[in-house]
């Protein structure tokens, strides 16, 4: 039975039009950064690479004062401003290191600002105890971090990671919703179901069966994308580096209060995304089943993923839709809303961190979910 | 031995009475299920077939309640829905593998069984062709190999023969006689020739209630004296059709042949005659005199 | 009956003469009781054959392109009222919401455009395939304006009135850009003739559930690639004149082999029914 719902599933080529479609929309965005590759700028890099001293920081921001006195130079002489500036290699490289150095050197003393004003707040007369209570469970969240910030060559990691936050949950959910919304629907249309529910293993075991294929094709799609994206940042930025250094590192997380390395953080999410996935498969499947119609089921489960994604766009902040778009299946597989702030929500009174409660939220719904298609499927009735 | 009560059942949909209060007893046998189009015939099979769920009463097979027996009921049933759909890019013998599978049988059962079932509906020879590539009969065959492939006690067929050709007729005629001997058979038609001769009893149905149950021979007997046949002019043929339940009609040398089955004698030059089943519907079924019979004779 | 034959169509005379009142009783007797056989198959088939000679051949399209372009408009306006309700409330609504954010919203108006100009088309599509979808093509084959003419009529429909919609957006928003309407013009039917011609490829080969969820899918994942990236904003509304004509002619080069073949296709039956199987 598995073995022919996988075939259903998987000999439907729309699905891999779309998939090769969106492979190679991956393939032409996004550019490379030729100045990282150059020797120059590896045997500098390697000089400058690792944690940073506030020496040091203030030896790179000289340096950078003198090579924009050059550049100013340079561009004066060439009476133009054509071409690229500074024009030897070395100073390029020399240049781009430095600014990232300073930039570095500028994060570290936000994050140092900030565990300040945690600790200040934990002590400040005018907070409630609610408030100190949170401000001190991020301060000792930070503190564990020690000084996660330092100068790092990021650039594959950074977006390879994103990619989980940007296409790679696009691309996921439509071409979930897309391979899925069939699933039941399509016994009806194809005029199967009643043929099916009146066999002896019709009305459960054949859901099982469905729900195992939807969730293998889930996990094809998932391993292939994410493989296939592993291998275009490769061609595209270089090998990876670095991966052991903290998450703060990465711009987009330098808020995030959680001790992770870069790649405890990538596999980490992986697997928050693979559970969204399957959650959102779920929920496409018990729609497939109650509306017995594929564009329907597109649509529907389109517009619940979809509208807090919009809301968010639009910048509504109602504490209602900030509840709605904070508890979304769009957040789930995204997964970085998640990890890169600190947010925590207080159940009973007990403050509880955001993802924890999260997680756990989605497990309960995954839970209902699966028991409704049981139920729904089982007591649906054949009319034609 | 087998026993499938039918209790008093009715099914209501939205806006619609479709089977109002049916009651019948059946056991081993082949029963057929006649009544014109509309008369429930396809809601009280979906219900046997335990897709659909009665509005008020119940369905007992040997004393239990199907809706309870689930799993254990569907184990033993074989349906066949007068419409039905293929997976057109399965083959027949993947088509059938899946469900024999459906149906409860291991991997070693579902080969065996599959090629069984496929030489009964004379389909060896295309097993390995999509089913895109069937013609209608082609299909319907699939559909009975379908429904037999779990060798059910109870085997609920709606408009089997429809599509099939007079000899694939013939032939699935005496299969179902075949294997009617350990099992309920409860096929409904319009094709009255179909089951004169192997229906153990017939169930006539009309606007959703059970009319008439008794074996053929009953039937026939009951209107034995009033089939008539007469020569008429042609131009005396409509006044005849709005006053008498005319059956077939055939052109003859002196005129115009027709079969009445009306209680007394409609003309002074008619003729009692044997009755068939055809009569039987005419007789019970006035109204739906054209779409019923007269599909049935095409 | 020999005597029969040997009469000559003028002398009536003669024959009034020779009538026997009644012989001819029992010739009328015996033809009202005479039956017809009804003839077998072969005998059918070898009249048939025996005709096919004298049938007509196929008369050739209309001549010109012109008188063809003409009868293509006249069909198309027979099908206006063929196409469902549902569409062409559709097209307003979209003609409406088109105008709102246009107006209302801080995003490029000709972005807008570009992203909606192929909505009308797609959902019109659906009106195009309706005999397939509904398995009506082996009746409408038969009947005397072919799937394909019928296809064609629609396509033709639903074409026009999707850059008629576009167009007049676009003259009513011409204000508020400051550019050339000429330009404006190209810069959403170039993406828009892509558009159409996927939307085609995908009608063809896959059934209606299917090419729609697909379409809309890859649309908008168009949308939000060009959203999230500036340069590409850039580039797509300030691209040169002639890469916008080059660009507009490849992509109706696209729509007219995509036309061809859906026309080939749905000639005959069978091509057809391939389709009815795909996902």
């Amino acid at each position: 039975m598995y073995k022919q719902e996988c075939y259903k599933i998987f000999t439907r080529k729309s699905l891999y039009f779309t998939f090769l479609l969106f492979i190679f929309f991956m393939f032409i965005t996004g550019g490379s950064h030729s100045i990282h590759q150059t020797n120059a700028y590896q045997s500098l890099y390697d000089e400058w690479r690792g944690p940073l001293t506030s020496t040091e920081i203030d030896m790179a921001n000289e340096r950078l004062l003198k090579i924009e006195e050059q550049i100013d130079r340079e561009m004066a002489e060439a009476d133009g401003f054509e071409g690229v500036f500074p024009q030897r290699i070395e100073d390029q490289a020399a240049h781009s290191i430095y600014t990232s150095v300073v930039q570095a050197g500028e994060n570290i003393e936000w994050f140092e600002g900030r565990k300040e004003a945690l600790h200040n707040k934990t002590f400040d007369p005018t907070t409630t105890a609610d408030q100190a209570e949170d401000a001190q469970m991020e301060f000792e969240l930070l503190q564990q971090l020690n000084e996660p910030i330092g100068f790092y060559q990021t650039t594959t990691w950074r977006s390879t990671v994103d990619f989980i936050n940007t296409f790679g949950f696009i691309f996921l959910t439509v071409l979930i919703i897309l391979g899925l919304a069939p699933v039941f629907a399509d016994e009806h249309s194809q005029k199967i179901a009643s043929l099916i529910a009146s066999t002896k293993y019709g009305k459960n075991k054949i859901a099982s069966a469905k729900i195992l294929a939807s969730f293998t094709y889930i996990g094809a799609l998932f391993f292939s994308l994410h493989l296939v994206n592993v291998v275009i940042e490769v061609i595209k930025f270089g090998r990876f580096a670095d991966g052991t250094v903290p998450l703060q590192n990465l711009y987009l997380f330098i808020q995030s209060p959680f001790s992770l390395t870069i790649g405890q953080y990538y596999a980490l999410a992986l697997g928050i995304q693979l559970l969204g996935a399957l959650v959102i498969g779920l929920l496409v499947l018990f729609l497939s089943i109650v509306t017995r119609h594929a564009m329907l089921t597109f649509f529907i489960s389109g517009a619940i993923i979809g509208t807090p994604v919009l809301f968010r766009q639009l910048g509504f902040d109602q504490e209602l839709i900030q509840y709605i778009t904070q508890f979304s299946y769009a957040e789930l597989i995204r997964v970085k809303g998640l990890i890169d702030q600190f947010i925590v929500l207080r159940l009973f009174g007990q403050p509880i961190l955001y993802p924890y409660l999260f997680i756990a939220v989605f497990l309960l719904i995954a839970s209902v979910n699966v028991f409704l298609i049981y139920r729904q499927y089982r007591n649906q009735q054949i009319v034609n | 031995m087998l026993k499938l009560i039918i209790e008093n059942i009715s099914k209501t949909f939205k806006d619609k009475q479709a089977v109002t209060g049916f009651s019948a007893e059946l056991s081993e046998g082949v029963y057929a299920l006649l009544g014109p189009n509309g008369a429930g015939k396809t809601t009280l099979m979906r219900m046997l077939a335990d897709i659909l769920k009665p509005t008020s009463g119940r369905i007992l097979l040997d004393g239990k309640d199907i809706s309870i027996m689930g799993d254990h009921y569907r184990d033993s049933l074989g349906y066949l829905p007068q419409e039905f759909g293929l997976y057109r890019n399965f083959t027949a013998v993947r088509f059938l593998s899946y469900f024999a599978r459906l149906k409860g049988l291991d991997k070693q059962e579902a080969t065996t069984r599959v090629d069984e079932v496929l030489k009964l509906v004379n389909l060896q020879q295309d097993r390995k062709r999509k089913l895109k590539t069937y013609s209608g009969g082609m299909k319907r065959r699939l559909g009975i190999a379908l429904a037999l492939l779990n060798d059910p006690k109870i085997l609920i067929v709606d408009e089997p023969t429809a599509g099939l050709d007079p000899q694939e007729r013939v032939r699935f005629r005496n299969l179902l006689s075949e294997i009617a001997g350990d099992r309920i058979v409860l096929l409904s038609t319009h094709i009255v020739s179909d089951i004169e001769y192997i229906a153990k009893e017939v169930l006539l149905m009309r606007q959703g209630t059970l009319i008439q149950r008794s074996t053929s021979e009953q039937l026939l007997d009951s209107v034995k004296d009033k089939v008539w046949k007469c020569t008429v002019e042609q131009h005396a043929l409509p006044q005849l059709q709005k006053h008498y339940k005319v059956g077939n009609i055939q052109r003859v040398e002196t005129g115009i042949e027709v079969r009445i089955v009306s209680d007394q004698q409609p003309l002074a030059d008619a003729v009692n005659v044997t009755p068939t089943l055809e009569d039987v519907y005419l007789y019970f079924f006035n109204e739906e005199v054209i779409d019923g019979v007269q599909a049935g004779m095409l | 009956m020999s005597r029969f034959n040997s009469i000559n169509e003028t002398d009536n005379d003669e024959l009034e003469e020779r009538f026997d009142y009644k012989e001819n009783q029992v010739l009328q007797q015996e033809l009202t009781d005479y039956l017809v056989k009804f003839p077998d198959e072969d005998d059918i088939d070898a009249t048939i054959d025996t005709l096919r000679q004298y049938v007509p051949t196929q008369t050739t399209k209309s001549v010109n392109r012109i008188e063809r372009l003409i009868t293509l408009c006249k069909r198309s306006a027979t099908e206006v009222t063929v196409v469902s309700k549902t569409y062409w409330i559709t097209c307003t609504l979209l003609f409406i919401i088109g105008y709102l954010i246009t107006n209302l919203a801080d995003t490029n108006p000709l972005l807008t455009l570009i992203f909606l100009a192929p909505l009308p088309f797609i959902i019109g599509l659906l009106e195009v395939f309706k005999g397939r979808e509904h398995g009506l093509l082996e009746i409408e084959l038969t009947c005397k304006f072919t799937t394909d003419q019928i296809m064609l009529s629609r396509l033709f429909l639903i074409g026009i009135t999707n850059v008629t919609l576009n167009t007049v957006l676009t003259l009513i928003i011409s204000p508020t850009t400051g550019k050339p309407i000429l330009e404006m013009l190209l810069t959403w039917l170039t993406p828009f003739t892509f558009f159409v011609a996927i939307a085609l490829w995908l009608s063809i080969h896959f059934k209606g559930q299917v090419f729609v969820t697909t379409f809309l899918s890859l649309w908008l994942v168009f949308i939000g690639l060009i959203i999230s990236n500036n340069h590409w904003i850039e580039a797509l509304l300030n691209i040169n004149l002639v890469i916008h004509f080059i660009c507009l002619g490849f992509g109706s080069l696209l729509i007219s082999i995509q036309v061809k073949q859906l026309i080939n296709k749905y000639q005959t039956y069978e091509g057809g029914q391939r389709v009815e199987i795909n996902y």
